[in-house]
C-alpha cells in the first residue's frame, strides 16, 4: 500500500539563502518605469486633449491598471519575506504568514511577452490557512522558497496542476507525487 | 498576471503609434494627392480647374502643409473622434463610414463565432476518430473549403439562389432599410441576411481551423502521458479533456489575433461580389481614389483590430497555459 502523503517526512533541507528576502532595486525600478510610462501614455492624452468616449474609456481603464501596478510595485518595495522551518512570512502592506504544515495550494506560472516565450518570469502563489502570499521570480531567494513550498505541498498531499509541475521541473525542482495518482494506484 | 497585462499594454501602445505613422506614410506614398487625381479625372473629361482654386482647395484641406504636421493633426483628430474629411464624398469620414463599421463588426463577429462553433467539434471528432469514414468525409470537405476562393463561393451561391429560389441573396438587409435609422425590423432583416455572408466568408477559416485542431490534438493524443492515463483506466472523455485538448487549443487560441483582420480585409472582395454594405468595398475605392483620410482611417481600424486581437489571444494563452517552454529561460 502506498504511503500516505501526510506521513511522508521532509526530505528538503532549507538551502542557504538571505535571512530577509526582498525585491532588488533594479527590478523595482523597471516596474516603476513601466508604471510611469504607462501613466504618461494614458493620462496625458486624457488630460491635455478632448478625447472621444470611445477612446477615453479604454485609455482610462489602462490608466487605472497602471496606477494599480504602481501601487503594487510600492507594496513590493515595502515587503520583506522571511522563511524558516515553520513557514513563510511576508511583512509589509498586505502581509501574511503561512505555516508549511498548513500549505494547501501552490501555483507556479510562467509569463513571457516575447514570441519565443523566452526572457520571461515566474509568478508564484502560496495559499494556506486562509492566507495567500504572491511573489515573482525577481525576488531574491525565489528558488529556495519554491523548493521548500514544493516539499511542503508533497507532505501535505496537495495536488499540483500540470502547469505548476512543468514549471517546477523547468526550475530543476523535482515535483512531489500526485496524491490522486497514488490513491488510484493503491 | 497584472505584470503581464501591463507589459503587453506597454508594447501595444507604441505599436499602434508606429502603425499609425506607417499607415500615414503609405497613404502618402503614391505621387500626388487627392486633388491631383481629381484634376487628372477632370482633364480626361475635357474639363479643367484653375490653379488659384486648386491652391485654395489644397490649403483648405491642409494638403500644402508638411507631412509631419498633417500626421499630427490626423492623430490628434482621431483621439477626438474626428477621423478627417473624405474628399470624395465631401463629408467627414465618420459620417461616410456611418453604419458600415457596425455592420462589418456584426459580420466579422458572427463569422468568428461560426468558425469556432463549427470547427471545434469537427476537429475533435476527426482527431479522436482518425481514418474513420467520418474523418475522411470531413477532411474532404475541409480541403474543399480551403481550396475554394470565398468570392467564387459567393458567386456560386448567388447563382443558385437565383436559379433555384428566384431570389437575390446579395446585401445585408432589405433595400427598404438602407440608409434608415436602426429599428427592430432593420435588425431582424440584418439577421435574416447574415447567415449567407457568414458561411461564405467563414468557410475557408473553418476548414483551416479544423485541420489545425485535428493536427494539434493528434500530436497530443499520441504522447506517452495520454497512453499512460488510458492504461491507468482514466475514462476516454476525461483523458481527452483533462489535458490534451487544453494543450491542443493553444495554437487555436493564438489564431484569434490573426482572425479578426483577416476576416475584415479578406471579406472585401466577397463584400463587393455580394453587395454587402461593409467597410471593405469602401476601403478599396478610397485607396483607388487616394481619399487619404478615409483610407487611412480604415487601415488604422484594421491595425487596431489586429493589435487588439493579438493582445486578447495572448491574454487567453497566458491564462490557459502559463508554462515555461524548455529552451527558453526565465529572467531573474
Amino acid at each position: 500500500m502506498a504511503e500516505l502523503p501526510m506521513a511522508r517526512p521532509s526530505t528538503v533541507e532549507t538551502p542557504p539563502m538571505p535571512a530577509e528576502m526582498r525585491y532588488p532595486a533594479g527590478a523595482l525600478a523597471g516596474d516603476y518605469a513601466r508604471a510611469g510610462a504607462g501613466l504618461a501614455l494614458t493620462v496625458l492624452p486624457l488630460a491635455l486633449l478632448p478625447v472621444t468616449p470611445w477612446i477615453a474609456v479604454p485609455l482610462g481603464a489602462c490608466a487605472v491598471l497602471f496606477a494599480v501596478f504602481a501601487a503594487r510595485t510600492a507594496q513590493r518595495q515595502m515587503t520583506r519575506l522571511t522563511m524558516d522551518g515553520d513557514g513563510l512570512r511576508a511583512d509589509g502592506p498586505l502581509g501574511a504568514a503561512i505555516r508549511w504544515d498548513k500549505l494547501s495550494d501552490l501555483r507556479l506560472r510562467y509569463y513571457a511577452t516575447r514570441r519565443g516565450r523566452d526572457d520571461g518570469w515566474m509568478q508564484a502563489a502560496l495559499a494556506g490557512g486562509g492566507k495567500t502570499i504572491r511573489f515573482d521570480s525577481n525576488l531574491e531567494g525565489f528558488d529556495a522558497v519554491i523548493e521548500r513550498a514544493s516539499d511542503a505541498a508533497g507532505r501535505n498531499g496537495v495536488a499540483l496542476s500540470p502547469v505548476t509541475v512543468d514549471n517546477l521541473i523547468a526550475l530543476g525542482i523535482e515535483p512531489p507525487d500526485d496524491p490522486n495518482e497514488e490513491a488510484s494506484a493503491s | 498576471m497584472l505584470g503581464y497585462v501591463i507589459r503587453r499594454i506597454l508594447i501595444m501602445i507604441p505599436t499602434l503609434l508606429a502603425i499609425s505613422v506607417i499607415t500615414f506614410v503609405i497613404i502618402q506614398l503614391p505621387p500626388g494627392d487627392y486633388l491631383t487625381t481629381l484634376v487628372n479625372e477632370m482633364q480626361s473629361r475635357g474639363e479643367g480647374m484653375d490653379q488659384g482654386r486648386l491652391a485654395m482647395l489644397r490649403e483648405s484641406y491642409g494638403l500644402d502643409r508638411p507631412m509631419h504636421e498633417q500626421y499630427a493633426l490626423w492623430l490628434a483628430g482621431m483621439l477626438r473622434g474626428d477621423f478627417g474629411y473624405s474628399f470624395e464624398y465631401n463629408m467627414p469620414v465618420s459620417d461616410v463610414v456611418g453604419d458600415r463599421l457596425w455592420l462589418t463588426a456584426i459580420v466579422s463577429g458572427a463569422t468568428i463565432v461560426f468558425i469556432w462553433v463549427v470547427s471545434f467539434p469537427i476537429g475533435i471528432y476527426s482527431a479522436t476518430r482518425q481514418y474513420s469514414l467520418g474523418d475522411y468525409a470531413l477532411t474532404f470537405l475541409g480541403f474543399l473549403g480551403l481550396a475554394t476562393p470565398s468570392f467564387l463561393l459567393a458567386l456560386v451561391m448567388l447563382y443558385f439562389a437565383n436559379v433555384w429560389f428566384g431570389t437575390s441573396i446579395g446585401g445585408l438587409m432589405d433595400p427598404r432599410y438602407l440608409g434608415q435609422p436602426w429599428s427592430w425590423g432593420k435588425a431582424m432583416s440584418v439577421l435574416e441576411h447574415l447567415w449567407i455572408p457568414v458561411i461564405v466568408i467563414g468557410t475557408a477559416g473553418t476548414a483551416a481551423m479544423i485541420r489545425r485542431l485535428r493536427a494539434n490534438l493528434l500530436d497530443e493524443l499520441h504522447k506517452p502521458y495520454v497512453v499512460t492515463a488510458r492504461a491507468k483506466g482514466l475514462p476516454p472523455g476525461r483523458a481527452l479533456v483533462k489535458y490534451p485538448l487544453r494543450v491542443a487549443l493553444n495554437p487555436f487560441v493564438s489564431d484569434i489575433g490573426n482572425l479578426l483582420p483577416q476576416i475584415v480585409s479578406g471579406a472585401a472582395v466577397v463584400s463587393v461580389v455580394m453587395s454587402l454594405p461593409t467597410t471593405g468595398p469602401m476601403l478599396l475605392q478610397a485607396l483607388r481614389s487616394q481619399d487619404m483620410y478615409l483610407a487611412g482611417s480604415f487601415l488604422m481600424f484594421l491595425a487596431v483590430l489586429t493589435v487588439i486581437g493579438v493582445f486578447l489571444s495572448d491574454l487567453a494563452l497566458a491564462a490557459l497555459d502559463p508554462r515555461i517552454r524548455l529552451g527558453g529561460g526565465a529572467s531573474r
